[in-house]
């Protein structure tokens, strides 16, 4: 290898020569700078996720949670009585609410016939619409109607009441003289005859 | 033949307990004529159908006082009442309230209690009749200086409950709706 040709390109050697040659695509050639496409690219950046979002997405998860946990306290669950004696089931309650084709009642299933506790459960089957209906069934109390009375039955209950306040007020007198008499009051009390000879 | 028989064991097994009820009544009859000589005078015979209509009565309220008057009177028969109040002293014939006094020593009637005041010449009798323990009649003879009460109860009565009801009597409060034949009337 001829060093003058390697390094200052003096001379000739034919295998650098061969090599130069076998290169020379890949040799460096000046050219004018690289210009940027007419279309710009513009990056915009990822933007992060949003705190507030995440945080409102968990509030609504536990809300619904929550709602979920309630509903399944409040829905009326089958009750369960240990014990053999169906004389001990608890009876449901009856519902408030007008329903136009009554419910069924409740279920039993009776205990099994052995010496230890069993349990038994009680199925209250509630249909869904009844308790949706706002039928709800509301007596009149009767002590708010007026009571019709007939010229009769007007004086027939005068009479009474007049017979009736006439003897209480009679007996209150005597009450009211034994009051200050403990013993005749306790003689009255006892049914004693104090005054029979 | 066999209903024949039947009809003469309930004819007989009733009449006691008829006769019974009956002997529980007092005669007023003494009474008579004082309510010309009385200022104010309260006769009160009430039985029978009067009182079961007055009892039915007493079912259609609704109120709590009217309730316990009729649980006290379920078993009510009748209720006979002669008040008489007098504007002078001496106006009536002592001996006419004793006569009724005396119906009450006959058998069967257990003097309750009794009253004497000189106030007034106050004197108060309370008497029962009882069947067994059923009570079957009671009696109140009051008599004053210038008034006379005689009051007989025939039938059970629950004094006690009557005596809860001091002062409520006259007015277990209802609306009482006349209907229109009643206003007509009026």
């Amino acid at each position: 290898m001829n060093e003058e040709y390697l390094w200052n390109k003096t001379g000739d050697d034919a295998e650098i020569e061969g090599l130069e040659k076998a290169l020379k695509a890949f040799s460096y050639k000046q050219t004018a700078p690289p210009e940027l496409p007419a279309k710009t690219l513009v990056l915009v950046e990822k933007p992060r996720e949003n705190f507030f979002k995440r945080g409102f997405a968990l509030a609504f998860a536990a809300a619904f949670v929550i709602v979920l946990s309630v509903g399944w306290f409040l829905i009326p669950k089958r009750n369960v009585v240990v014990g053999g004696d169906s004389a001990n089931v608890i009876k449901p309650q009856p519902a408030l609410v007008y329903q136009a084709d009554a419910p069924p009642a409740p279920m039993i299933q009776s205990p099994a016939q052995n010496d230890t506790p069993a349990i038994v459960t009680v199925r209250h089957i509630v249909r869904p619409t009844a308790k949706r209906t706002n039928i709800v069934a509301i007596k009149p109390k009767a002590k708010d109607l007026p009571v019709t009375l007939t010229a009769e039955e007007k004086y027939a209950y005068g009479q009474l009441m007049l017979a009736l306040s006439i003897t209480e007020s009679k007996l209150k007198i005597v009450r009211d003289a034994v009051a200050g008499n403990e013993e005749m009051k306790t003689s009255v009390e006892k049914g004693k005859n104090l005054y029979q000879k | 033949m066999r209903s024949l028989k039947f009809i003469l064991f309930l004819a007989l097994a009733l009449t006691p307990m008829a006769v019974a009820a009956q002997n529980a009544r007092l005669h007023f009859e003494k009474l008579n004529g004082l309510e010309t000589k009385a200022r104010d005078v309260v006769e009160v015979n009430i039985e029978g159908n009067l009182l079961a209509m007055a009892k039915r009565v007493l079912a259609k309220i609704n109120d709590q006082d009217a309730k316990k008057v009729a649980q006290a009177i379920s078993g009510l028969q009748g209720i006979y009442v002669r008040s008489y109040n007098f504007e002078k002293e001496d106006e009536y014939n002592v001996a006419d309230v004793d006569e009724i006094r005396n119906q009450l020593k006959a058998p069967g009637w257990e003097k309750l209690a009794n009253v004497r005041s000189k106030k007034n010449n106050q004197k108060v009798d309370v008497y029962t009749m009882f069947q067994g323990d059923k009570m079957s009649g009671v009696a109140v003879v009051v008599s004053e200086a210038k008034s006379i009460a005689v009051v007989n109860v025939i039938g059970p009565i629950d004094i006690d409950l009557l005596m809860e009801l001091s002062g409520k009597l006259n007015i277990p409060r209802i609306d009482i709706e006349t209907d229109k034949k009643d206003k007509k009337d009026h």
